[in-house]
């Protein structure tokens, strides 16, 4: 059996909250010996799920809770809430193409989720949105 | 978040250190908005010292990119790691800037 470590924070969806969040996930990277790359996939997955929870989520300051799980050579972070039901997969891919004038940028923070982490699911489950991110302790050195 | 200003030949260099991200964005925004507010529109940002973006900050330096466009700017970047490359290239910001490879290519750059 391989070794299991795990980390929750639990955290209201406010600009305190994804801090701290954020800083306790730098932590259990150092403490894992994570790589750079792998943790700043994850800190801007973070980053855009919780601000987007604090931002759309209702009720306001929802609480939060994020397990960070090393298992093997997987990295597991689970973010659960109790805000409305919202699939952030589900929705459209921004616009990522047109010129500066006209371009938005609405969108491109779920992209980077949808995209930097290798695995990402979403369920509503006992009345809370789950989102389940896993990917790879260490990739190879180009991640093209 | 710290961010360090030099002028350089007629240019800003703005050098943010650490994460950009929706708990730091706000910092760098109202950083901008004073160079903008004191007539500067040739800036370079200095990425060497961040760590990583995530799209608040990529939302910063959109309205930089808007500014300049509109204020006959230049705006150049420099000095991004391969996390915050990966980010501006999934987020289809490489094509709304001028990435230098060096300072001094985006100082000249800045300055042209």
């Amino acid at each position: 059996m391989p070794e299991v470590n795990l980390h929750r924070v639990t955290v209201t969806a406010s600009s305190d909250g994804i801090r701290q969040t954020l800083n306790e996930f730098e932590q259990f990277c150092g403490a894992q010996g994570l790589s750079d790359d792998v943790r700043r996939r994850f800190l801007v997955a973070l980053d855009e799920i919780l601000s987007n929870v604090a931002r759309h989520g209702s009720p306001p300051h929802v609480l939060v809770q994020v397990d960070f799980k090393v298992a093997g050579n997987t990295v597991t972070v689970i973010v659960e809430d109790e805000a409305v039901p919202f699939n952030l997969l589900d929705a459209p891919s921004p616009d990522t193409s047109s010129p500066v004038e006209q371009r938005k940028a609405g969108g491109v923070g779920i992209e980077l989720v949808r995209t930097l982490v290798e695995s990402v699911r979403y369920e509503h489950t006992g009345g809370r949105n789950r989102l389940t991110l896993t990917d790879r302790t260490s990739r190879p050195a180009d991640h093209s | 978040m710290t961010i360090n200003e030099a002028h350089e030949a007629g240019v800003v260099v703005v050098s943010p250190q650490g994460r950009i991200d929706s708990t730091t964005s706000a910092i760098l925004e109202r950083h901008l908005q004073g160079v903008a507010a004191a007539g500067q529109t040739r800036v370079v940002v200095d990425f060497t010292g961040v760590d990583y973006i995530s799209s608040a900050g990529l939302r910063v330096l959109l309205a930089l990119a808007k500014r300049g466009r509109d204020q006959k700017g230049r705006v150049a970047l420099f000095g991004m790691n391969d996390s915050v490359r990966q980010v501006f290239e999934l987020a289809g910001f490489v094509a709304l800037f001028t990435i230098a490879p060096s300072r001094a290519d985006a100082i000249h750059s800045a300055m042209a």
